[in-house]
């Protein structure tokens, strides 16, 4: 019994460096074929070459997201982190799957792809918000938070209606509430810097 | 079932590959790359802008051929021609 538990925690101790080394490696070879298609790209200006450049680009950003996941100290950093290597994979995959190129079932899948991020965002930026967030900051996010939803629904009305009138003003709304939140929080730094002043 | 149509990329190479192997006039070219004179005509100018390739006048007929940039575009194309075709953007 005792062996047993020393082969489990033996292999424990082992999986993780195992799976950083593999992380590493792989971040490397996505590194250099970044680099090779950015040149490419460069030179012959091409559509499929951009995609696929922007492609393997995102594929290298989610490698770097999983290998720092697995060596931050901090569980929710950790976390953070594990889910921006799956959202940024999948915005690599959804850059190969142009609608220009596929079938016809894509123009259905693409925007339900496209537009499950934005819901997830807007989710959790209600919790965000219920839970913890006081202040102006809490009318701010609310904003950002709904220009979310909206952006969801704008772009299943886009994809099935045709109509690009809820996007263009989710759009609008998203950026307005981003302006508002980061001057915001500009204003409350340059307010502090202030005050430590005075 | 009919032929799916060449992509740009796809196009781009079979050129390079052709003015690798020697310099052609527009005419030859555009029977060993298989397409028309006027689009091919169009495509080589773009080419030639972009600094890919270089002609030279023999009298009436002009010899293109590939620039030291478009030779290195083409030895790159080479390498990543392989991965451009697993992803289904390269015929």
């Amino acid at each position: 019994m005792l062996l047993f538990l020393a082969i489990g925690e033996a292999s424990v101790n082992i999986y993780t460096p195992l799976l950083l080394v593999a992380e590493l490696i792989s971040s490397a070879a996505f590194a250099y074929l970044t680099v090779l298609f950015i040149r490419v790209c460069k030179r012959v200006r091409l559509e499929s070459v951009m995609l696929y450049t922007i492609f393997i680009t995102f594929l290298l950003l989610s490698q770097i997201c999983a290998a720092l996941s697995i060596v931050v100290p901090s569980a929710r950093l950790a976390t953070a982190l594990y889910i921006a290597s799956s959202s940024l994979a999948l915005a690599g995959f959804i850059a190969l799957l142009s609608p220009f190129r596929g079938t016809g079932e894509l123009y259905i899948f693409l925007p339900l792809l496209i537009t499950s991020p934005d819901i997830l965002a807007g989710v959790f930026s209600t919790l965000l918000i219920v839970k913890r967030v006081r202040g102006r900051t809490r009318h701010f996010l609310s904003i950002l938070s709904a220009s979310y939803y909206i952006r969801g629904l704008g772009a299943l009305l886009t994809a099935f209606q045709g109509t690009f009138l809820v996007l263009l003003v989710s759009e609008a709304v998203r950026a307005c509430a981003a302006v508002l939140l980061a001057l915001h929080h500009t204003a409350q730094v340059l307010v502090y810097g202030k005050e430590e002043e005075g | 079932m009919a032929k799916r149509k060449r992509d740009r990329l796809s196009i781009l190479f079979d050129i390079l590959k052709a003015l690798s192997e020697e310099p052609q006039n527009p005419t030859k070219l555009a029977t060993l790359v298989n397409m028309p004179y006027d689009r091919l005509k169009k495509i080589l100018d773009e080419l030639v802008e972009k600094g890919l390739l270089q002609y030279e006048d023999q009298g009436r007929v002009r010899i293109y051929g590939l620039s030291q940039e478009g030779l290195r575009v083409y030895e790159e194309l080479k390498r990543i021609r392989k991965v451009l075709q697993d992803y289904g953007l390269l015929d």
